[in-house]
């Protein structure tokens, strides 16, 4: 398992800022989202080598570009090629709309996922690996069950589970207690688990906690004094 | 400092667990190993409070290396021992 950053985290930040950010933190993985502050996009994908080189030098790799508007799959591809990273194929369409797009950018000759979230994240994920395609699932802890979400996911998509998106780690994390991220995070290693875990914030109010914790090394407490075993349950199947 | 890419095994990532979360999280991930296997504990800081409670209640039963130590990230590869 990778752990990394979304730029979705810092939008206003540039590709150094977000690097560096990604690199202080020990986070390996980062991933662009279209629109935000670094710039790479299908307006000019010929920066996109060098957003590359300049990521590996800090031992960043870009794990993922999550496109959220209707852009050319062509255009996509070719993008998604330079980066040597898949296109998330995301936004309001439906999800047979993004297998479609995803399908297309993959004939491109491009590595593509699609998004998958809520109560039809199971359901959606199964229309998506049936065509072939990986899945990004977007966890919202609180809206489902993270934990036998994972166990579904990956029991049917098994190595096609590829990259999750979490909202709500990082400064969020104490929010988070009781939600079942330490059950999902124990299954995802137990699966041997070796995509990517992206970081994200919840909502835009949380920016400040963001920034904050981006420009700083170190944890947040490691919670030895105050564990409490029954937050986590990793010993009930999933049927 | 270059963080080196994992290799794919049992790794699990305790940065993105609420704080009372992570000893119940890795103490049930090491329960349900299969004796002789392991797994990377991921950290942000040095995880010896853990290891004093690995040594209290699994004495004799784990094992316990340090593949990284810091500054930003520690990786402790814990290891169900196999049985006699």
């Amino acid at each position: 398992m990778r752990l990394g950053l979304c730029s979705g985290a810092a939008p206003e930040a540039s590709l150094e800022e977000l690097v560096e950010a990604a690199a202080r933190r020990g986070l390996t993985a980062l991933e662009l989202r279209e629109g935000d502050g670094h710039h790479v996009g299908v307006a000019d994908p010929l920066i996109a080598a060098a957003v590359v080189e300049r990521a590996a030098a800090s031992g960043v790799t870009i794990t993922g570009y999550r496109a959220i508007q209707s852009s050319d799959p062509r255009t996509l591809a070719r993008l998604g090629e330079l980066l040597g990273a898949p296109i998330l194929v995301d936004g309001p369409a439906d999800i047979p709309t993004r297998v479609s797009r995803a399908v297309a950018i993959r004939d491109d000759g491009a590595d593509a996922a699609v998004a998958v979230r809520g109560r039809e994240a199971v359901t959606d994920a199964a229309a998506v690996y049936g065509q072939g395609l990986n899945v990004a699932w977007d966890v919202e802890p609180g809206s489902v069950p993270p934990g036998p979400t994972v166990a579904m996911l990956l029991k049917g998509a098994g190595p096609r589970l590829r990259h999750i998106r979490l909202h709500g780690g990082g400064p969020e994390a104490d929010l988070n207690e009781g939600k079942g991220i330490g059950e999902m995070t124990g299954r995802l290693a137990l699966a041997g688990y070796a995509g990517t875990v992206i970081l994200t914030p919840t909502s835009p109010r949380y920016r400040i906690a963001w920034h904050t914790w981006l420009g700083r090394r170190g944890g947040w407490g490691c919670g030895s004094k105050t564990a409490e075993p029954d937050l986590v349950r990793l010993g009930n199947p999933i049927s | 400092m270059r963080i080196r890419p994992l290799p794919d095994t049992k790794t699990l990532d305790v940065r993105i667990i609420p704080p009372r979360e992570k000893h119940p999280t890795i103490f049930q991930t090491f329960e349900a190993l299969e004796p002789g296997d392991s797994f990377i504990l991921l950290n942000d800081h040095d995880p010896l409070p853990l290891r004093h409670q690995f040594q209290f209640e699994h004495e004799d039963e784990f094992e316990w290396t340090y593949l990284e130590q810091g500054p930003a990230v520690w990786r402790v590869e814990i290891a169900k021992r196999a049985k006699a």
